[in-house]
């Protein structure tokens, strides 16, 4: 059996690594071009990390890992880290993030500012 | 190590049971007070943690069954897997009193709120119901108006979640139509379906494409991807459809 | 953050300490096999299958599914580790060698990188797959390798943390410069010594 889910499911990584809600931040997938938010991919989590795929052609877009117990991650490309002593390399709300594997294709994450609305 | 919150970084917290209540065989509500709470929105979910006495920890993620309006006591519907590591602890162990360590509320896809209107097509597999729960209590709460359908799909009569609260949302609000499939077993006399959802079920159940519902599915992985590839197939709109899936378990 | 809190009633699944010491540092005992997938489960007719060796080789070698199967064949007993702590003692596994699969080639090639159907890969020195430390194994437990599991045949390198045994392997490219595969790349450690605790960069 699959540990597939969505991204929904990852929201909860995503968010400790990045200070605003993920699930609504657009991706778009170089390797066959659909546009989805992060909520419609398909994730999938295990004890080694959070793989998020295209949902369209599977495509690994990113990677969140988290050591357990610890709640700290970094995305593939090390352009945010947030592991233990490190700070994040957010200096600005705005971040755009290419996230790249060189084997399986690429994705470009743009994330605009959606500053969490009073009551969660 | 003291770390550092910056704002709008989900930090665990620690919430205390204050009701345990059976809703099937198979599961339970919890009911938390949760301090810092900052509210939700219907769909929503928690990522929940344990902890045990030699550091080891389990963590697992559920959604909040509560509406918003409720906060900040939050409800939690689990499902007991019979090979679960987190489960059995929820709804077997764990007693009024305790503290439960989770962090939340998670999520800005799969949420309703009565605000974005409708009409609202609602299809549930198992314990998939348990985030729609929450925006039908808060659907109700908002005065209860938006056209909204429910398909939900249960193993039998006995394992229906929150059965006898749908009949009462039913007649005790307008335009709420709920339509049961019992996959499993049936009880004498049942004339509702009897199998698993498929696109003739969903072409007859769901509003036509034309009326451009909103659409929430969830449930198991699979059950979820035949619910929405059926609707696509029928014509609906797939921006218009949000699923979350469980898991090959049913576990969120 | 919850600073000492523990959950009442909950109880760890890790054993008790192991006595014989073949437990890797940070480890636990499992008893089932449980499956982490990073994508969906490929499903590779055997008709369709074959293994490679590529790359920096005097000639490239493929074997079909027959042709893998008149190989000869061992047997092989191990513990395996993996990077989220479980470890599983005593696993049975039936496959060919690597040293009978890179006695094909001739290469001067320092590293492989083993690479999988599904875009899956992983590097190893090849010194470390050479000498009875590594095997394509098709058999797990006496019954053909689940594709769940990695079927119809996966690489075995059982003195390294577990994700070194790619899953749904298909074939090996040999490297004279080390390149980091599928988790290596995201921040896991390039070697992967159980006995070292190498699980992530930095380690």
């Amino acid at each position: 059996m699959e540990n597939k889910l969505d991204g929904n499911a990852a929201a909860g990584t995503l968010q400790e690594i990045f200070p605003f809600e993920m699930t609504l931040a657009q991706v778009t997938c170089t390797g066959c071009g659909t546009t989805n938010v992060i909520g419609a991919t398909a994730a999938y989590m295990h004890g080694m990390g959070t793989i998020v795929r295209c949902p369209v052609c599977d495509i690994p877009c990113s990677s969140a890992w988290c050591m357990p117990g610890d709640a700290t991650g970094w995305i593939c490309g090390a352009c945010v880290s947030s592991r233990s002593a490190w700070r994040p390399r957010l200096s600005s709300w705005f971040l755009c993030l290419v996230v790249k594997s060189a084997k399986v294709g690429s994705y470009t994450l743009s994330v605009r500012q959606e500053p969490l609305k009073e009551g969660g | 190590m003291e770390r550092r919150t910056l704002p709008g970084r989900l930090t665990w917290q620690l919430g205390e049971v204050v009701t345990t209540q059976p809703e099937t065989a198979r599961t339970k509500s919890i009911t938390l007070i949760v301090p810092n709470w900052m509210g939700h929105q219907a769909g929503q979910h928690v990522d929940v943690r344990l902890t045990a006495a030699d550091g080891y920890q389990a963590e697992r993620s559920y959604s909040i069954a509560s509406p918003p309006e409720e906060a900040p006591r939050v409800t939690l519907t689990v499902e007991r897997l019979d090979d679960g590591e987190v489960s059995p602890y929820l709804t077997e162990e764990l007693r009024v009193g305790d503290k439960l360590e989770l962090r939340g509320p998670i999520g800005g896809y799969f949420v309703w709120e009565a605000q974005m209107g409708g009409p609202l097509l609602l299809v549930a597999g198992g314990s998939g119901i348990v985030p729609l729960i929450a925006m039908l209590r808060h659907r109700a709460a908002a005065g209860g108006s938006v056209a909204t359908r429910l398909l939900d799909s249960s193993r039998s009569y006995a394992d229906i979640i929150y059965r006898d609260e749908l009949d009462r949302l039913v007649k005790n609000t307008t335009m709420l139509e709920v339509v049961h499939t019992l996959t499993r077993a049936q009880p004498p006399g049942w004339t509702g379906y009897h199998r698993r959802i498929d696109p003739e079920m969903l072409r007859e159940v769901a509003w036509s494409s034309d009326q451009r519902p909103l659409t929430f599915i969830c449930g198991p992985t699979p059950f979820v991807e035949t619910a929405a590839a059926s609707l696509v197939t029928l014509g609906h709109d797939p921006a218009r459809i949000k699923t979350e899936r469980f898991g090959p378990t049913g576990e969120a | 953050m919850s600073e000492g809190f523990f959950s009442r009633g909950f109880r760890s699944r890790r054993k008790p300490s192991d006595e014989s010491g073949r437990l890797p540092p940070g480890q636990y005992l499992e008893r089932g096999f449980p499956v982490l997938s990073a994508g969906p489960t490929p499903h590779t007719p055997l008709a369709n299958w074959d293994f490679s060796i590529v790359g920096e080789v005097d000639q490239p070698k493929r074997w079909s599914w027959d042709e893998f199967h008149a190989l000869p064949r061992e047997t092989v007993t191990k513990d395996i580790h993996c990077v989220t702590k479980w470890s599983k003692f005593d696993t049975h596994w039936e496959g060919v060698s690597l040293d009978t699969l890179l006695a094909q080639v001739e290469s001067s090639a320092s590293y492989v990188i083993a690479f999988s159907d599904g875009g899956y890969s992983t590097n190893l020195p090849l010194d470390e797959v050479l000498g009875g430390q590594a095997w394509v194994v098709d058999t797990y437990e006496g019954q053909p390798l689940s594709p769940q599991h990695g079927g119809p045949a996966r690489l075995l390198v059982p003195h390294l943390y577990f994700w070194k045994s790619a899953k749904w392997v298909r074939g090996l490219r040999l490297v004279a410069e080390d390149e980091p595969g599928f988790w290596e790349s995201l921040g896991y450690n390039n070697h992967g010594d159980p006995w070292k605790e190498e699980r992530y960069q930095g380690d």
